[in-house]
């Protein structure tokens, strides 16, 4: 940056935020050389902190007008040195902290990027909601922070990372232009962009306000404490525990070395300090089997070999032994002055193996490693404290570290799981991805940022971008002329010609022929992307199909088909994944894992004949999503081939996984247009003792609506499934022809007969067999079908407008009112000119299935319309290969 | 377990390879250990009332014990202005200490820092006055003395309505009168808990003399053994935290001197700053052979006057119908990690209703002579806390510190809300007083 340049910008910016808050003295910069970990020294050229939304949309907007670099910081708590701003201007944003809404009803709340994570709780404890990913740093961290890495914590095991519970963002790109990913207000058609957002470290833009879900506060709540004296004991006593089929609310472990740092500080928890390992396990839920629970978790452990199992007395014993947890990190402090922090993911049942390898690399470079992690997630948390000024000492604690990743990688594992890549961990992502899946990666942050202006030289190492403009994509839109991601202004000058090869920094990896590096694609996935690159013409994707109606027309003469692509590619029930080839049918997976009493919690609409590549690449769900979800939710990895016929992976095929940009949330819902999807890995659920249905007898006026949504939602616990049928619809599925509810819900047999007795309050049940759902999934063939959504506390009025509707046109609906979506089923007899309610304005939002191809004409899914969509699509298949048209744009 | 020896026993095991000190023989070279207890982790950051007004990372502990590091290796030098700005704007509240994982001494890294930092600034002129003033027995006592005529004439609760330092100075002063008529009491009890000399501190005795007398007849009451320790004088808090270490350890070897001629058990205060640093005498002449022995053995034997009662029980007195909340002053919770015993005292008033006040362990802005030094920082963290005050209802906030009694005391008189400050002992004596009616 030129001083002019620099005095210029410095006096724009100040005249937005005022001249106190921007910083451009060397002596005040100093604060931001380092985010969450000592040992770094990377000073930002210029430091500028809006103190309201209009100030920050006004300093991105003149980052942008001056083409200058720039890396958003929120807390500074990062552990993976994400928010480092080496020679560009650093954009802080810890002073926006305003909570903008709580709507208690739909557990939604709108906040400022600065609101930090543990304010949102406290605000929220009022109306019996918290927020739940709850990282260690929590009490300092933000929630724009949490959303740029996807932060994840110990209640993640059971609630999921922060991806699931964001409901929406308002962006502004780093271009200055503002943009809405998401929707808390209903379903949205297209591109999950959202997804793609959440993690993206800082490189996709600023989140101006977030829109996150909060949780019920669960009924009760138990948590033990359990000590080993091996840690060996400790690891199988997580295996047993996972495999048992509970799910605690959070498993976490600590050796004895994090446990004498803890005892030493504020925080001592009690824990004792003699054990080699302890494991913390909460549960929570339901009052209702809880105890149960609590006895086979203490019988667990006492056959893996505890010493002992003691439950927190009450709510101080708890917050104690937490404390302890969440602050062990902290305290590493006394082992010594600096401290390298990895994240690695193994399976969960490798977890004693790599343990006791990690033990073993330890010893062999004679460094010290503390194991403080989320067990339960097989989330390591390795920690090795060292003293950065001692070179020999600093060199050997950086190739264990190499050496432990390594090995995490080679168990199946992936190198970040809530930290997310930033700096530290560059040099690792070639381990886990090939060149095609991080020149993927590049593709997509060029979508949102093609300058490269927004946190650059993170995620994704630079030579891969580099190699990427010669690669299998180079004819997307990320095809570009100038600019690496190297970090400083000169390099990214607009319009200014491509660098001298001596400019383009460079790492030792780089050097590395990439093609020896990261994982194979698989035998299906070279065979796909073989016939993509012979393709004459453009290519319809097919799986089953079942579903070929669905979706926009598509112009395309040619026919891929997937469903020859079928089998389980891997699959260790103690891991509770699954990895399986695209065109595996629904049934047989269910038939496989049910083996080891284990389900897939998907029944999209349809039969089980459907395969999981399309209902992935459809984003379909069916009753179960009430209770866990939609695919985004489920999927953990997917491998595709893109229109240019490069094989992409995105994820893995653990349960946590944050490394480089989410691909896999990208793809899944995508129709098919940005890849064929050959592979997918997804999470397994136990499947419960029992598993029951009730049809519950209702009225369907409003404030009896209005009273059943109340009732779900203060339900202590969660049902698998909750779904209104109307009459028409209660009739196909051979029901008594009224209005009525259908709940599935299970666990031992006790825990079932107290839920039951629960559910019988709302109103008089009946009992129905399994098969129940088999025919409501199939109850809308031959016909269009909708989806209309809104917030869940509006559906009273959803559901009547659908109802009133219906009686016009006939048809049947059903409903998921704890989603706030109805399904409708229309006869394709319905003249297009009595579709025109398919496109008024309104409050409602609509996803439309299926339709007969006249309607799309009238109605259905806006084409994606949006630059960010279509340069999307165009980075991903260039020249409309892959089922061009059906989402309404060639 | 004392504050120094958990110091050494949390510190590195491995102390940092030295890296060059910069600043070599200044109290901060002392201090390297402390700064590599910092991990960086960011957990203070909440803790930290400048932090939270002034949303700046260089007014976080953070931050300032990154700056302190950047000085000790000479990669920003003690010259530097915005560094001295940063480190001055510190209250000193120590809320950092009791959220850090890793046992940073933040309050001794701050007091070395200033005092490494001082000889290179203007010294604040206001500053100067007051430590020198505190610092003269016999000036101090006709300063408190003209303070006390002045406040009796009424002018400054008049002066209190006008803005900037006047008011608020003339506001503080207002709000060291007596705010609660009580009958005095003969004390009696069988001294049977030991023998207890008491430091009676420059403002307690200056301007509130009545809470003075209260903690000796609650003492009394509780079965302690009152002694007389003639010699004492300030404890030498102001100058320590002002990075006039020198001046503090000359006070405290008088103090040290007058105590350990008195021979009694416990040296007992009911001013949270001054007991934070006489628990900490055995640090601040940690370098002075011959006093450290005897520095360390006296502030092993400080009290607070909340932990001497809640030993005690302390023996209840009788009702008095109030509404009150508890602020807990920083240097009674951060610095000496005390909580429970001065809602003990509280609990030990039938009739009493205790509030919680939201946030009670964030600093209300006094900080000793900060409200004087940085007026503008010091009013908005108090003004988070006058808001807090409201909340609960409570007519009576107490607190056991001068700083604290006279900051919130004038934030209460400047709103006018009928609310008051008060020294939890006070109420104790109240309780005591109705007791006995004859008496």
């Amino acid at each position: 940056m030129t001083a002019t340049l620099s005095r210029s910008l410095q006096q724009r910016l100040a005249t937005v935020v005022g001249a106190g808050r921007v910083k451009e003295r060397r002596s005040e910069l100093r604060v931001y050389s380092s985010d969450g970990l000592p040992g770094y020294d990377h000073q930002p050229s210029l430091g500028v902190f809006p103190g309201t939304r209009d100030e920050l949309l006004q300093v991105v907007r003149i980052l942008a007008e001056e083409r200058v670099p720039f890396v958003p910081r929120g807390a500074g708590t990062g552990l993976s040195g994400g928010a480092l701003a080496d020679g560009v201007v650093l954009l802080g944003l810890n002073r926006l902290t305003k909570i903008l809404s709580i709507d208690a009803d739909n557990a939604l709340a709108v906040v400022e990027p600065g609101v930090v994570n543990v304010q949102l709780t406290r605000a929220a404890t009022r109306h019996g909601l918290h927020y739940a990913p709850d990282p260690s740093s929590q009490t300092a961290c933000t929630i724009g922070g949490n959303v740029a890495e996807n932060a994840g914590g110990p209640h993640c095991l059971k609630y999921g990372v922060t991806l699931n519970h964001i409901a929406a963002c308002t962006v502004i790109l780093p271009s200055g232009e503002v943009v809405s990913l998401g929707a808390a207000d209903g379903e949205l058609a297209g591109y999950d962009l959202l997804g793609a957002f959440v993690g993206s470290e800082g490189c996709f833009g600023v989140a101006m306000d977030v829109t996150v879900k909060l949780s019920r506060n669960p009924q009760a709540v138990r948590t033990l404490l359990a000590d080993f004296r091996s840690m060996d004991d400790a690891a199988h006593s997580v295996s047993a525990i996972i495999a048992s089929g509970i799910v605690p609310a959070a498993l976490e472990m600590m050796d004895n070395a994090t446990i004498r740092a803890v005892e030493a500080s504020i925080y001592a928890a009690g824990y004792p300090a003699d054990a080699a390992a302890v494991l913390l396990v909460e549960l929570d839920g339901a009052h209702a089997g809880m105890e149960a629970d609590v006895a086979t978790i203490q019988r667990l452990c006492h056959e893996a070999g505890a010493r002992d199992v003691k439950v927190a007395r009450d709510e101080a014993d708890r917050t104690r032994l937490w404390q302890g947890r969440k602050k062990a990190f902290g305290a590493m402090g006394r082992i010594s002055p600096h401290l390298v922090v990895q994240d690695a993911v193994v399976p969960r049942t490798k977890l004693p193996e790599i343990l006791s390898t990690i033990h073993d690399i330890g010893v062999r470079h004679h460094v010290n490693v503390c194991n403080v992690f989320h067990a339960g997630d097989g989330n390591l948390h390795p920690n090795i404290g060292y003293d950065a000024n001692n070179a020999e000492e600093s060199a050997r604690v950086h190739e264990a570290m190499r050496e432990i990743m390594q090995a995490c990688v080679d168990a199946g594992g992936t190198i970040t799981g809530e930290h997310g890549v930033g700096l530290d961990k560059l040099e690792y992502m070639d381990r886990i991805f090939s060149p095609d899946s991080l020149a993927a990666m590049c593709a997509l942050r060029d979508c949102f940022d093609p300058d490269r202006r927004a946190n650059p030289g993170k995620v994704v190492p630079v030579h891969t971008c580099a190699e990427w403009r010669g690669a299998g994509l180079s004819s997307g839109v990320g095809s570009r002329d100038s600019g690496l991601d190297g970090g400083r202004e000169s390099e990214h000058a607009p319009g200014g010609s491509p660098l001298p090869e001596s400019h383009v920094p460079s790492s030792p990896e780089s050097r590395v022929p990439s093609s020896q590096r990261g994982p194979r694609p698989s035998e299906s996935a070279l065979a796909v992307a073989e016939a993509i690159k012979a393709a004459p013409a453009p290519l319809r994707l097919r799986g089953a199909g079942t579903w070929l109606s669905a979706g926009r027309p598509v112009t395309a003469s040619e026919l891929l088909d997937l469903s020859r692509h079928a089998g389980i590619a891997e699959y260790v029930p103690g891991d509770l994944t699954i990895t399986v080839k695209g065109g595996t049918s629904l049934g047989e997976i269910a038939r496989v894992t049910a083996e080891h009493g284990q389900w897939l919690t998907l029944d999209p609409c349809g039969d089980d004949r459907g395969t999981i590549g399309a209902t992935i690449a459809t984003a379909s769900y069916g009753p179960l999503a009430s209770g866990f979800g939609t695919p985004r939710d489920l999927v953990l990895g997917v491998e595709f081939v893109t229109g240019t016929g490069a094989v992409v992976r995105g994820g893995g095929r653990v349960v946590k996984n944050v490394a480089g940009f989410d691909l896999t949330r990208l793809v899944t819902g995508s129709w098919g247009t940005l890849g064929a999807i050959t592979e997918v890995s997804l999470r397994l659920r136990a499947r419960p003792e029992v598993d029951e249905t009730l049809a519950i007898a209702l009225e369907t006026h409003k404030s009896a609506l209005q009273q059943l949504g109340a009732s779900l939602r203060a339900l202590p616990f969660n049902l698998f499934a909750a779904e209104l049928v109307d009459a028409p619809m209660a009739a196909r599925i051979g029901l008594e022809a009224r209005a009525q509810l259908l709940v599935r819900f299970g666990g031992t047999e006790a825990v079932a007969g107290a839920h039951r007795a629960t559910l019988l309050a709302i109103g008089d049940g009946i009992d129905l067999p399994a098969s129940t759902w088999e025919k409501l999934r199939a109850a809308d063939a031959d016909a269009s079908t909708i989806r209309l959504s809104r917030r869940p506390s509006e559906f009273p009025m959803l559901w009547r407008e659908c109802t009133s509707l219906l009686s016009e046109t006939g048809g049947a609906a059903h409903a998921q009112p704890l989603r706030g979506v109805v399904r409708i089923i229309v006869p394709d007899a319905v003249a297009p000119r009595d579709t025109a309610w398919l496109t008024r304005e309104g409050e409602t939002r609509q996803v439309c299935e299926r339709m007969p191809a006249s309607w799309w004409q009238y109605a259905g899914n806006p084409p994606l319309a949006h630059r960010l969509p279509q340069s999307v699509r165009a980075a991903f298949d260039p020249n409309g290969v892959l089922n061009p048209g059906i989402l309404g744009m060639s | 377990m004392s504050r120094a020896t958990e110091f050494d026993a949390i510190l590195p095991s491995q102390p940092s390879q030295e890296s060059p000190c910069a600043v070599p023989g200044t109290p901060l070279a002392g201090v390297r250990a402390g700064i590599d207890a910092c991990v960086h982790c960011g957990f203070c950051l909440q803790a930290c009332p400048t932090y939270t007004t002034l949303q700046d990372e260089n007014d976080s502990p953070r931050g300032r014990i990154l700056l302190m590091r950047q000085v000790y290796e000479g990669k920003l030098e003690p010259g530097d202005d915005s560094v001295n700005t940063h480190i001055s704007r510190c209250l000193g509240c120590r809320a950092c200490e009791t959220a850090c994982p890793s046992g940073v001494p933040y309050g001794w890294l701050l007091e070395a820092t200033r005092a490494t930092l001082a000889p290179h600034h203007p010294k604040n002129f206001v500053a100067t006055l007051v430590l020198r003033l505190f610092g003269h027995p016999r000036l101090l006592s006709i300063a408190m003395a003209a303070s006390r005529a002045f406040r009796a004439t009424r002018i400054p609760k008049l002066l209190a309505r006008f803005g900037g330092r006047i008011g608020f100075a003339s506001a503080m002063l207002a709000s060291t009168a007596p705010v609660r008529g009580r009958r005095k009491y003969h004390a009696q009890g069988t001294g049977e808990r030991g023998s207890v000399a008491f430091l009676t501190g420059c403002v307690m005795e200056g301007l509130l003399g009545e809470a003075n007398r209260a903690t000796e007849r609650v003492l009394t009451v509780n079965d302690y053994a009152m002694v007389k320790a003639p010699g004492q004088r300030c404890c030498g808090a102001l100058h320590a935290h002002s990075g006039d270490l020198e001046g503090a350890r000359d006070l405290a070897r008088k103090n040290i001197d007058a105590f350990e001629k008195s021979g009694a058990q416990y040296v007992v205060t009911n001013s949270a700053g001054c007991g934070a640093m006489m628990k900490e005498y055995g640090h601040l002449l940690a370098e002075d052979a011959a006093w450290h022995a005897r520095a360390a053995a006296i502030a092993s034997k400080v009290r607070d006057v909340s932990e001497l009662l809640a030993a005690a029980g302390p023996k209840p007195g009788a009702p008095i119908e109030a509404l009150v909340t508890y602020d807990a002053p920083c240097h009674l919770l951060h610095a000496q990690r005390i909580a429970d015993p001065p809602l003990q005292v509280l609990r030990a008033i039938p009739g009493l209703e205790l509030v919680p006040l939201p946030d009670a362990d964030r600093c209300c802005g006094a900080a000793g002579i900060y409200s004087l030094i940085e007026p503008e920082t010091s009013n908005a963290v108090l003004d988070r806390k006058l808001d807090d005050v409201d909340e609960t209802g409570a007519t009576l906030v107490a607190t056991g510190n001068p700083g604290c009694l006279m900051q919130i005391g004038a934030g209460l008189v400047k709103r006018r809300g009928g609310r008051d400050a008060i020294h939890p002992v006070e109420l104790l004596d109240e309780s005591y007083a109705a007791r006995r009616p004859g008496a």
